[in-house]
């Protein structure tokens, strides 16, 4: 009866692993506060100045690969959400483009490092919060930005042909 | 051969003793008086244990000023001369014990005594020369099978307090049921590697 023991023990634990069983995916409840991605001041200057026209976007993705899809609220202000699977940092690069000329122009860019907790909490990782976009996209490969190239007033300077 | 009520009466009259030590060395306070009382000796005692290659002796004992030493005296059942071994105190308290060294197969009893000394040179003794404690000795299956019909039934009508001092941890349902949720959680984390995936929902805001 004794030597039954430890053979019972084993198979109620295997009864208690087989009920954890296949593999599970959780989605969990929980409302994080929006990760808040400040934008590129000189762009928006030069948007609300209406030199866009209301052809800039951002576009942003993650490191696993993700695009979160962005949508335009009131104004300057842009807002999106992604399921992200939870205790994982991800590095999230965020492109504002303008559609040009019937391309897509990068303008300014930036990436960040946000951590999704075991919890489900998101979060922009402080050493990462250096909030300062780059502009040095350079399409035509002249030497000067495609957004210095935008931005610029004199009607010769094109950011799609080499002058 | 001591039996079990001659065994309760000696332990009373040692608590008896000790209490009177005290008292006396109440009284004196600080005066130097001769120290005549001798230590006091509180065992107790294994009657039928299992062979095994040690056998551990254990007693408390106590001395109104100083006690300087423990011996423990013991042979085995059929020899002559007692065998002299200093017992080793042990935590607080006032225990000593002896540790004695045997062989699982070797049956026969162990027959032993204690003697304590003070300082002051009083000595006490439990047990004795020529009527010392015996501790019998079987193999675990005999253990059981030699419990005599009065300890048996004193086991079973008394069964209610046993079971209420035995300590939970030691009762053999909670042992299983603790040995069924660990080996499952084992189990689990084994089997779960990396496959439990946990979706949070996250936003992002560009203003």
């Amino acid at each position: 009866m004794k030597a039954l023991l430890p053979i019972g023990v084993v198979l109620a634990g295997a009864l208690l692993s087989a009920c954890s069983g296949d593999d599970t995916t959780t989605f969990l409840e929980i409302e994080n506060d929006a990760i808040n991605l400040t934008l590129p001041e000189p762009l928006i200057s030069a948007s609300d100045e209406g030199l866009f026209d209301n052809t800039l976007r951002p576009e942003v993705t993650l490191s696993n690969g993700v695009t979160v899809s962005v949508n335009r609220g009131v104004g300057n202000q842009w807002s999106g959400s992604v399921n992200l699977p939870t205790n994982a940092l991800f590095e999230v690069t965020i492109v504002w483009v303008e559609t040009f000329q019937q391309l897509t122009l990068p303008l300014a860019s930036r990436i960040t490092t946000i951590d999704v907790a075991a919890d489900g909490t998101a979060v922009e990782v402080q050493n990462a919060l250096d909030t300062s976009y780059t502009f040095d996209f350079d399409f035509d490969g002249d030497g000067r930005s495609n957004f210095d190239e935008r931005v610029d007033e004199n009607p010769n300077t094109d950011p799609l042909e080499f002058d | 051969m001591m039996t079990a009520k001659s065994q309760k009466r000696r332990q009373l009259w040692a608590l008896f003793t000790c209490l009177a030590l005290s008292l006396s060395a109440w009284g004196q306070g600080n005066n130097t008086a001769l120290d005549v009382s001798p230590p006091v000796i509180e065992l107790e005692t294994l009657d039928n244990v299992v062979a095994d290659e040690s056998q551990v002796f254990t007693v408390q004992i106590a001395d109104d000023i100083q006690l300087q030493d423990a011996t423990f005296y013991f042979r085995r059942a059929g020899q002559q001369p007692f065998t002299a071994m200093s017992m080793t105190a042990i935590a607080g308290g006032g225990f000593f014990s002896a540790t004695l060294r045997t062989d699982p197969n070797d049956l026969r009893a162990i027959e032993y005594y204690i003697q304590a000394r003070d300082t002051s040179g009083n000595r006490t003794v439990s047990g004795f020369a020529f009527d010392p404690y015996v501790r019998s000795l079987s193999t675990a299956g005999l253990a059981q099978e030699q419990a005599t019909p009065e300890q048996t039934l004193q086991s079973t009508t008394n069964q209610p307090l046993v079971a209420a001092s035995t300590p939970f941890y030691k009762k053999r349902w909670v042992q299983i049921v603790f040995g069924v949720v660990a080996v499952g959680v084992i189990a689990s984390s084994l089997d779960s590697d990396g496959t439990d995936t946990r979706i949070a929902p996250v936003n992002f805001t560009l203003e």
